[in-house]
């Protein structure tokens, strides 16, 4: 039976026959219109800073004395030999996986290789070198181990995904197809899997331990961010689509037992209207961001994980950005990028981070302020400092290095590690 | 003009690098919109919301070689959107005049385009979403499926089931027997 194959066939063109009509009489009308609407900073776009062109220039390097390094190594050897005999001496206590924890060593990528630097003293210590370009390291919850990106190949934003011990031995790939950053990646709680989220539903889960071959789940009516809940993320936040438009829901990890958190979105609501979804460590609140159509307002909102008790979190006025946002350990305080927007100019200012606590909503300046872009911060594992580095833009990553400040968060003051980073480093979480 | 130049100027706030973006793109978007949404005004309300939140969003586009794409996300999600808006209190659509080409031979093409029209009627917004993605803008089933953000198994399977429609119309079509006039003009 031909004809309905021909007829498929014909299908585009009977499509592109049905409205013949010339230019749409509304066209200059559209294009005038349009004149008036006001576009959006960059910096407002959650997914626009990331770091997706951050390989494209590997910093090239002088030739290492090899034969000083093959003593150090031999050092390194024994030193390492020594620390895991005292370590099998002593029952190693892990942190939890979220919440508040002792701070360790930091990593941070530079030139394309991983490095370990102590806090306090300074100094840095080389983990992982060689040809490949290595970047954006990150710690297992428990701190006993590290994941990072290898590059591949010569597509500058495909990447396999590597996890090493904690002195950078033991490397292993772990990803099975090229990652991108397009993917939100976390270790899972307990520290044996990678989780790889492409925030459309599909969720890949990598053994970082055993030869498991990868697990692929996927949910279907997830259409937007999985965010899996603190502290045994046996459930997941998650957005789908109603009749009455989008909407915020939670369900168990197995697909089942879904209930709605956030359903008064209303069909006005739109794809990015609320969006930056985090839970609180602890997982009693969720955080978002809300920004309603036809406004220049983004607000960072709170409310139990049942949806209850929503309520916008700063009391500030004006027009506002408040972006990137980022828990304390405890989930006492939240952190943020925020600009200004200046009703008289048309322009946008950025602030200084924001720092507010969630009982009262009381906004104060910490840090220095950023440049235009904003900045990149993390809370410390025990909460007590925040890491803060000038968030660069898409067209000087790669070739331009900072140092990044170290605030404190009790009385603002601030110092900087004198180390160029390439990505803004990660904290090492030790048990308390 | 180049369009990636027209995309990275736009993308800095110039304006009339995006109004040539607009016009080159309207006349596009306004017959995917009409195809999806069956009503004209409607067509141009999606089709405004669709470029002026591309000119609004500008900035966080990250690729200027996925503009194209970008645009028909956004006014196919525009059209989806009035659709849903519009589901609680279904309203029969008045539809625009078709213009059909001026052809010296054309009932066979009529009545294709007839099929082609009754499938599309009978089918919900997304599912129309879907074959004017794939069939109209020719975009790959794994793209229509990241622009409506959902599984490529379910396009695969709406776009079977539109198929379906279209074979079950031509199988009637071809094997409905003649029918005789009767008096008075009519048929039976």
């Amino acid at each position: 039976m031909t004809t309905p194959r021909r007829f498929e066939q014909d299908v585009p063109a009977l499509l592109a026959e049905l409205y013949l009509a010339g230019t749409p009489d509304y066209r200059d009308d559209l294009v005038r219109q349009v004149a008036g609407t006001r576009q959006r900073p960059a910096w407002t776009f959650p997914g626009r800073w990331l770091p997706v062109e951050l390989t494209t220039a590997r910093v090239p390097t002088t030739r290492l004395p090899m034969r000083q390094l093959g003593v150090l190594a031999l050092i390194a050897i024994l030193v390492a030999a020594l620390f895991a005999a005292y370590i099998g001496t002593h029952q190693q206590k892990l942190p939890p996986p979220f919440g508040v924890a002792r701070n360790g060593a930091m990593l941070y990528g530079s030139g394309g290789d991983i490095y370990r630097l102590d806090p306090t003293t300074g100094v840095s210590t080389a983990l992982v070198t060689g040809p490949d370009t290595d970047q954006i390291p990150m710690y297992s919850r428990d701190g006993t181990r590290f994941a990072f990106f290898r590059q591949t190949g010569t597509a500058p934003t495909t990447y396999e995904l590597v996890v090493a011990n904690i002195d950078g031995t033991g490397q292993r790939v772990v990803s099975t197809d090229a990652v991108t950053f397009d993917y939100s990646i976390n270790w899972s709680a307990d520290g044996r899997s990678i989780i790889l989220d492409d925030t459309h539903g599909h969720v890949t889960r990598l053994d970082t331990v055993g030869n498991a071959p990868a697990q692929k789940i996927t949910y279907p009516d997830v259409r937007e961010i999985i965010a899996l809940r603190p502290p045994d993320e046996g459930e997941l936040l998650y957005r789908t689509v109603t009749a009455n438009g989008w909407a915020l829901r939670v369900m168990d990890t197995d697909g089942t037992n879904a209930r709605p958190v956030f359903p008064s979105g209303g069909s006005s609501m739109r794809d990015d209207d609320y969006t930056q979804y985090e839970w609180s460590p602890d997982g009693s609140k969720i955080a978002f961001r809300l920004h309603p159509d036809a406004s220049d307002d983004f607000r960072i909102y709170v409310m139990n994980a049942d949806g209850s008790e929503l309520h916008r979190l700063t009391k500030e006025t004006g027009t506002e950005c408040e972006c990137d946002y980022f828990w304390s350990p405890d989930a006492t305080q939240i952190v943020f990028n925020r600009w200004r927007f200046d009703e008289s100019t048309g322009d946008w200012h950025v602030r200084p981070l924001g720092i507010v606590s969630v009982d009262d909503g009381v906004v104060r300046d910490i840090g220095p302020q950023p440049p235009e872009q904003g900045a990149e911060f993390a809370f410390s594992p025990d909460g007590k400092t925040i890491t803060w580095l000038p968030r660069r833009s898409p067209d000087t990553i790669g070739t331009t290095k900072d140092e990044p400040l170290l605030l404190d968060v009790a009385d603002g003051t601030s110092r900087t590690i004198n180390v160029g980073v390439d990505s803004p480093p990660d904290w090492q979480r030790l048990a308390q | 003009m180049d369009q990636r130049w027209l995309v990275e100027q736009a993308r800095k706030g110039d304006h009339d690098a995006f109004a040539e973006l607009a016009r080159a793109a309207v006349v596009r978007l306004d017959r995917a919109a009409r195809l999806i949404l069956r009503d004209p005004e409607l067509a141009r309300d999606a089709v405004q919301d669709g470029l002026i939140r591309a000119w609004r969003d500008l900035p966080g586009l990250r690729d200027p070689e996925a503009f194209d794409g970008w645009l028909h996300r956004l006014t196919v999600n525009a059209c989806l959107d009035l659709a849903r808006r519009r589901r609680r209190r279904p309203i029969e659509v008045e539809l625009s005049p078709i213009h059909h080409p001026a052809v010296a031979d054309a009932s066979a093409g009529v009545a294709r385009r007839d099929l082609v029209e009754n499938v599309l009627r009978s089918l919900d917004a997304d599912g129309r979403a879907i074959v004017v993605l794939h069939y109209y803008l020719g975009l790959p089933l794994t793209e229509v499926a990241a622009t409506l953000r959902i599984p490529v198994g379910t396009v695969k399977s709406r776009l079977h089931h539109a198929l379906g429609e279209m074979r079950v119309a031509i199988a009637t079509d071809t094997n409905e027997p003649q029918r005789e006039p009767i008096a008075g003009g009519q048929l039976a």
